[in-house]
């Protein structure tokens, strides 16, 4: 999965903001903001990853259980699917 | 023709009456070289007009040009916040909130029970905001809004604040998550990546130098005297 193109990830102040450009505006508006975790999936997913990948790169970043890992990858992804972020 | 426009000299020629009274007095006549040139062609008023059946060829005028306006002056570290700017003790203090809320009202009573102060309106819709090598200024600018409320000056930036509608008045100092939010639903959204890019790094910078307030307010004196005073205040502490 991966996420669709258009959108800019930038950091602002202490903030972490997501916010859509070009053809996205027609579907999204507003703000989203990220923390320092939701950034790093944000980023492996602007290339095509699979959730594995994505558990596997968690573990490896924050030294975290497999357990928590599943957990907050499946939270973000879940999240990213609802709001139509994604791109199967 | 020449207009000078938040210390930026662009360049277009308005067909209609709309336009052509509000820019007359920022025309510039001396022989000075343009930073940018803004051209409307046909198609793009027939195409606003058609996206909205009740803009007439005037009022899609005043818009497009002010959109490209204020697109462009992203590249000059500027923007625009769709905002009532008040401005007392030649300071200016930037009233933001969705159309309907009263900006505009809250200004105007600020002109009423500070009118010792000698208040005026720098631009009742949509101030420019830019930042300079010794600090962060407002703008009056063309666009003005529905009535033409605008001077033609630079002024110190002293504050932003978002307004809300309610029975008890309160202020607020809000932490820059907030202030990021509110700001961009008050401004353009439809950029491109580049100008997103540079309205964020404007915006960080006005984050860094300028405080930013909530004001929850009614129409009374009492509203007025609490954002004055807190606002006004906020600098005696800092120096």
């Amino acid at each position: 999965m991966k996420i669709r193109e258009g959108f800019v990830l930038r950091e602002i102040a202490d903030s972490i903001v997501v916010v859509p450009t070009g053809d996205l505006l027609s579907q999204f508006k507003g703000i989203i903001n990220l923390n320092h975790t939701g950034k790093f999936m944000w980023e492996l997913l602007q290339n095509d990853v699979s959730m594995e990948e994505i558990v596997d790169r968690l573990i490896e970043e924050y030294g975290i259980s497999l357990e928590k890992a599943m957990k907050i990858a499946n939270n973000f992804t879940e999240q990213l699917k609802n709001a139509n972020f994604i791109e199967e | 023709m020449k207009y000078k426009i938040a210390d930026v000299i662009a360049e277009f020629e308005p067909s209609f009456e709309m336009l052509k009274v509000r820019a007359d007095k920022y025309k510039i006549m001396e022989d000075v070289k343009r930073d940018f040139k803004i051209i409307l062609r046909d198609e793009h008023v027939e195409r606003e007009k058609k996206l909205n059946s009740e803009v007439s060829s005037e009022l899609a005028e005043y818009m497009l040009i002010g959109n490209t306006f204020y697109k462009i002056l992203l590249r000059y570290k500027g923007c625009l916040l769709h905002a009532s700017a008040v401005v007392v003790d030649d300071e200016a203090y930037l009233f933001s909130a969705p159309c309907g809320t009263g900006k505009s009202t809250h200004t105007s009573l600020w002109l009423h029970y500070l009118k010792d102060k000698k208040p005026y309106i720098l631009n009742d819709d949509k101030p420019a905001i830019r930042v300079m090598e010794d600090g962060i200024y407002a703008y009056g600018t063309p666009f003005s809004g529905k009535y033409d409320i605008s001077e033609n000056k630079k002024v110190k930036l002293k504050a932003i604040c978002f307004i809300e509608q309610a029975k008890v008045n309160s202020i607020e100092r809000i932490e820059s998550k907030e202030a990021i939010k509110l700001f961009y639903e008050q401004t353009f959204q439809n950029l491109s990546e580049e100008e997103i890019t540079n309205f964020f790094d404007i915006l960080d910078e006005i984050l860094k130098k300028v405080p930013f307030y909530k004001l929850r307010c009614d129409m009374s004196e009492e509203a007025v005297q609490l954002s004055y005073q807190t606002m006004r205040g906020e600098n005696t502490d800092e120096n």
